[in-house]
């Protein structure tokens, strides 16, 4: 373990490309009380393990479900789950618990957390013309949680704060949310632009592998880009992201060479969201969990508010979404 | 009469199948985002039948893949859909979502929805997001829509989806070069 602790923090830190300063720095920190690391070499590059991402995405997606409910219409959820299951059986990741929802906005956007949760706002989803270009959206964030995007963005900015979470070792949990929180910061820095690119690129072969026309992605860039920053719609969306049309200079030079040997695929019909259909209702309390879980020690109920400044969860920079880093 | 009638729905029949093909919205306005050769056909190689200058504006009526059949004055032909921006006039602030656009106004109702909604939608700024609680009966029902992988299988095989080997296509081209695109006539 002391072995796999000294090897880990520097290879960390070289995974992530920091400065030499920052990486002194960081050396007096024992990371092993941060990661549960060495388990695997994955795991060991990784520094988090699924099951931590599972729980924090658990925790982002519950608290992005608090600001925007499931919209209430079953037979859709369950054909979304569906599809993107499908989708996400073509990657690399086809096991982890998969979770596809659409949420009751009219904001045009697509979140991922870590672990597998994808969240389709209903703006988006009454856009898009056919099930392909369903696929697509959803093959784009499965490319985010299968190439661990959040999680190393999260991983870059605890070890530039870990001065901080050194306060709170001995608090697993606040570890944790220490770590997604100060991920906001580096969201709101906008480090990993390319992390968008590589999802439509990756966006576009799953959606071929599952079947579908893997241009359907592309259409719904250029949607996007027709509707222009004055739609408020996609206010959020242009706000934090890279332009559709700059998604579309990328991935056109990175499909150009491959563009033979990509398959036609099918568009398939799109079941449309049930008329008249509004928020969908818990039938009763529950009672709250998420990264909590992670806490050796039990824990106090969920804060019913987030602390102002200090190491909540913070979904709206964490969640990867569509157009998002 | 009956005849008529025929005649009139293998009219709407046609119409449908080439909406279908266009991949929804029909004779969108395109721009065209570089210089480029319209090909004769939706493939790269295709022989070249005009070229369209960047700027220059025309009407989609279909779509194939990666390719755009684009009307421009008397130029019909395909070009690649990286090449082009849709919307009626150059980029810009909205003007591709214009009430006298097509686009505009296909898209102009449900947009009017979202503009009033963006009131109501500030639960999605990041600021509202920070106040947002974990709320546990909305994870409890997303659960219960999760599809296990025989679902999922069963549910492709019956909308006729078969999974196909096709490998990543590599790390997207570094930001600022410009390799040229099928059709560039760059």
């Amino acid at each position: 373990m002391t072995l796999a602790r000294k090897w880990c923090l520097p290879a960390l830190f070289f995974a992530l490309g920091l400065s030499a300063s920052a990486a002194a720095f960081a050396q007096t920190i024992d990371l092993n009380r941060i990661f549960s690391i060495g388990r695997d070499a994955v795991t060991a590059v990784a520094g988090v393990s699924d099951e931590e991402e599972l729980a924090m995405g658990r925790e982002i997606a519950g608290r992005m479900l608090g600001a925007a409910p499931l919209v209430n219409d079953a037979a859709l959820q369950s054909y979304v789950n569906r599809v993107g299951r499908w989708v996400a059986m073509q990657s690399e990741r086809p096991g982890l618990p998969w979770r596809f929802a659409v949420i009751d906005t009219a904001s045009i956007n697509a979140f991922a957390a870590p672990g597998g949760y994808v969240l389709v706002t209903r703006g988006l989803y009454d856009i898009l013309d056919n099930e392909a270009q369903l696929a697509g959206v959803l093959a784009h964030e499965i490319g985010h949680i299968v190439r661990r995007h959040h999680v190393t963005v999260m991983q870059k900015s605890a070890a530039l704060s870990a001065g901080a979470q050194l306060a709170q070792r001995d608090n697993r949990s606040a570890l944790v949310n220490n770590m997604i929180g100060t991920g906001a910061e580096v969201f709101a820095r906008g480090l990993d632009k390319t992390a968008e690119y590589e999802a439509d690129a990756i966006g576009v072969v799953l959606t071929a592998r599952a079947g579908y026309n893997p241009f359907a992605l592309i259409d719904v860039l250029h949607k996007l880009a027709a509707r222009g920053a004055a739609d408020g719609s996609l206010a959020l969306l242009f706000k934090t992201h890279p332009l559709p049309g700059e998604r579309l200079e990328q991935l056109g030079e990175a499909l150009t060479p491959h563009l033979a040997r990509l398959p036609a695929g099918r568009n398939l019909e799109i079941r449309r969201v049930a008329a008249g259909a509004g928020p969908m209702r818990a039938a009763q309390p529950l009672p709250a969990e998420g990264a909590r879980g992670l806490a050796a020690q039990p824990q106090q109920p969920q804060p019913q508010q987030q602390p102002k400044g200090g190491s909540g969860i913070d979904p709206s920079q964490l969640l990867r979404g569509l157009f998002g880093r | 009469m009956p005849f008529l009638v025929r005649k009139s729905s293998g009219w709407l029949a046609a119409i449908a199948l080439l909406s279908a093909f266009a991949g929804g919205a029909f004779a969108e306005p395109v721009t065209l985002e570089r210089d480029s050769a319209v090909l004769a056909e939706p493939r790269a190689g295709a022989g070249v039948i005009g070229n369209l200058s960047k700027g220059a504006t025309g009407d989609a009526v279909a779509r194939q893949g990666a390719w755009v059949q684009v009307k421009a004055g008397a130029i019909t032909g395909w070009l690649y859909s990286f090449n082009v921006r849709f919307g009626a006039v150059s980029p810009g602030a909205g003007e591709g979502s214009g009430a006298g656009s097509v686009l505009g106004r296909v898209f102009a109702p449900r947009q009017r929805v979202n503009v009033t909604a963006t009131i109501g939608i500030r639960g999605l700024e990041e600021e509202d997001l920070k106040q947002a609680r974990f709320d546990a009966g909305q994870m409890q029902q997303l659960d219960g829509f999760a599809a296990t992988r025989e679902q999922a299988e069963a549910r492709a095989a019956t909308a006729g989806l078969a999974a196909v080997q096709v490998d990543y296509l590599g790390q997207p081209a570094a930001a600022g070069s410009s390799e040229p695109v099928p059709g560039s006539s760059q």
